[in-house]
């Protein structure tokens, strides 16, 4: 019996249970992750897992229900069990359910992947790691740290419409990091980011980073932080560079344009959204170089796919343009909810899970400056980069941030390395003091972006440039 | 069954492994609620075999969902490759040596509800088998 096979006779089986529309995921999935330390490895991780989802729709009523078994008597009876859980939903009804039309479907999708990451020898990915950990520890690291993530997901997807998809995705990535320990703290430098780079590709992306080559580079940073000067407070004009840009995109705007936070439904745990439907084309959310695109489709970037878990093809749409809120990311039913005729932006973190609405890559588009110009133009500022800490409030508005290095800017030039750089600010109001924007996106992947009950782990991508910020708090302690 | 697949693993070993073979079997439901009516339920079974392998003082760990012949043998292969790979650990004690397990005391409080819809109600090894 085909993957197919066994998603089609389970969606059977819940229309047969009284189901008006199910679907059904059959996925596969390799993980393997190392880590070293200080020139060692310390863990290597190996896990595979298999199964079936099922989702029915009864009345206005959903259930899931999932299996680690993809035989033919297990599927029947999970596509049953899912109808009887939706049946029972319908005990407690809110209001009247329907999908946002799509048309049927049958396709494959993978994504370009040059060197098959789970092929690469262990013994060649942990001469990477070992060698990097050893150079920065020896550097004058006190802790030298590094590690790479793979996975490996093939899904087959079929619907009562007829749909009939299957996808291949491999990802990857990895970083490194060195920690200087001092008589008070501890300091932090990352390469090429807080936790690494991770994207839609094969093992050449993290051949590209070279992460031995810049091992001693961040030891050194690491440990000069631990004698710079504070990073002082003040209201001030802030550059952030792109990878810091990243987080500020996927916490500020990407969470809060996740349409089921807007309909409330994520109160419970994830948390809402400031932003109200009725204000959707006629609010102002950032300066006029705010461009927001949700594109599923950046070649490489961590939120790239063929289609959603729905069945809908991956497509580019704004969610802000020109500073104005024009888009959410948002499924089949929450959309038809909130009278949208677009979805697109639901996956499942495995069989085991209930797909729902998620970031895909959520970037910002880039703008007429380079990051020079962005400094020669600031007499008196502070540059900020790469993510150390972050906290956010539940509507996604109010927001403190913190980054493992800042620089002075004087006079259109950088000055001295400050430490413990941090910055808050209110969403919009932020985003509204963007004047400069540089014309460089990189597309900074985030593996590690929970939410939902049953716990669910995401991947997103963020393409985006770094940016200039007017009359920004930054310093902010406690 | 249990018995089957735990011999299917520890039978890939190579002499002198000492393994920890865990097998468990989870039942999930939740049922979540918002603007006063249920948004979200759920139900899922979840059968996952865990293999941690010493070997000459490296330690590694692997599992799988994947408890057929196939599944259970590259899960063994996989984390036999890992173990080499692995940093020995030269103060590595080795497994306790194996005890008899006391049978289970039944429980004498009822349980409040026959199914329950949240929660994470079943969640137990079946074995825990030392081989080599």
């Amino acid at each position: 019996m085909s993957e197919f096979d066994t998603a089609i006779v389970a969606v059977e089986a819940a229309l047969a249970a009284g189901a008006r529309y199910a679907d059904a995921r059959v996925m596969h999935r390799r993980y393997e992750s190392m880590s070293a330390r200080n020139g060692e490895i310390r863990e290597l991780m190996q896990d595979e897992d298999a199964g079936l989802g099922v989702r029915a729709l009864v009345g206005s009523g959903w259930g899931f229900f999932a299996v680690p078994d993809v035989g033919d008597a297990a599927a029947r009876a999970a596509g049953t069990r899912a109808a009887e859980i939706a049946t029972a939903s319908g005990r407690v009804p809110g209001p009247a359910a329907d999908l946002v039309r799509l048309p049927v479907r049958s396709g494959s999708w993978a994504n370009d992947c040059a060197v098959d990451p789970l092929e690469v020898p262990l013994s060649v990915k942990g001469d990477l790691l070992v060698g990097a950990t050893g150079l920065a520890h020896d550097q004058g690291a006190d802790l030298a740290e590094g590690t790479y993530q793979i996975w490996d997901t093939r899904k087959w997807f079929a619907s009562s419409e007829g749909h009939r998809i299957d996808q291949h995705i491999r990802e990857c990535g990895g970083g490194i990091s060195a920690t200087a320990i001092g008589e008070d703290e501890t300091q932090r430098r990352s390469y090429p980011s807080y936790r690494g780079q991770y994207g839609t590709r094969g093992w050449e992306l993290v051949d590209e980073l070279d992460l031995g080559g810049h091992a001693a580079r961040i030891a050194d940073e690491a440990r000069a932080l631990l004698t710079a000067p504070q990073c002082p407070a003040a209201e001030t004009t802030l550059i952030l560079g792109d990878e810091q840009m990243a987080l500020q995109i996927h916490e500020s705007v990407g969470h809060a344009i996740e349409l089921d936070r807007i309909l409330g439904w994520e109160a419970a745990y994830a948390g809402t959204s400031w932003l109200d439907l009725t204000r959707l084309g006629n609010l102002t959310y950032g300066s006029e170089l705010m461009n927001i695109v949700i594109d599923p489709r950046v070649p490489g970037a961590l939120g790239s796919f063929g289609f959603d878990d729905e069945g809908t093809p991956a497509a580019p749409r704004y969610a802000v343009q020109n500073g104005q809120w024009v888009g959410v990311l948002a499924g089949r039913d929450s959309a038809m909810m909130a009278g949208l005729d677009y979805a697109g932006s639901v996956r499942s973190d495995g069989w085991a899970r209930l797909p729902m609405v998620r970031m895909t890559n959520v970037g910002l588009e880039p703008g007429p400056h380079s990051m020079d110009e962005m400094i020669a133009q600031t007499r008196d500022g502070v540059f900020m980069d790469m993510n150390r800490s972050w906290s956010i409030d539940d509507r996604r508005l109010n927001f403190q941030f913190g980054c493992e290095v800042g620089y002075e800017v004087k006079d259109g030039r950088l000055g001295r390395m400050l430490r413990n750089p941090t910055y808050t600010g209110i969403g919009p109001r932020f985003w509204q003091s963007m004047d400069m924007l540089s014309s460089t996106v990189v597309p900074w992947g985030t593996p590690n972006c929970g939410k939902g009950q049953p716990s669910q782990v995401g991947h997103t991508g963020h393409p985006t440039p770094a940016a200039r910020f007017r009359n920004v708090r930054i310093g902010v302690r406690g | 069954m249990n018995g089957d697949v735990l011999s299917m693993v520890l039978d890939q070993l190579p002499a002198g492994s000492e393994a920890e073979v865990v097998m468990t079997r989870e039942e999930l439901a939740l049922t979540r609620f918002a603007n006063s009516h249920i948004h979200q339920n759920v139900a899922d079974i979840a059968v996952t075999v865990r293999l941690r392998l010493h070997l000459d003082g490296r330690t590694a760990t692997g599992s799988t969902t994947l408890v057929g012949p196939d599944g259970l043998r590259q899960l063994a292969e996989r984390t036999v490759a890992a173990v080499r790979l692995s940093p020995p650990d030269p103060g590595w004690p080795g497994l306790a040596p194996p005890r008899s397990c006391p049978a289970p005391v039944p429980s004498t409080t009822p349980s409040p509800v026959p199914r329950p819809m949240t929660g994470r109600p079943s969640s137990r090894p079946l074995w825990t088998v030392r081989a080599g």
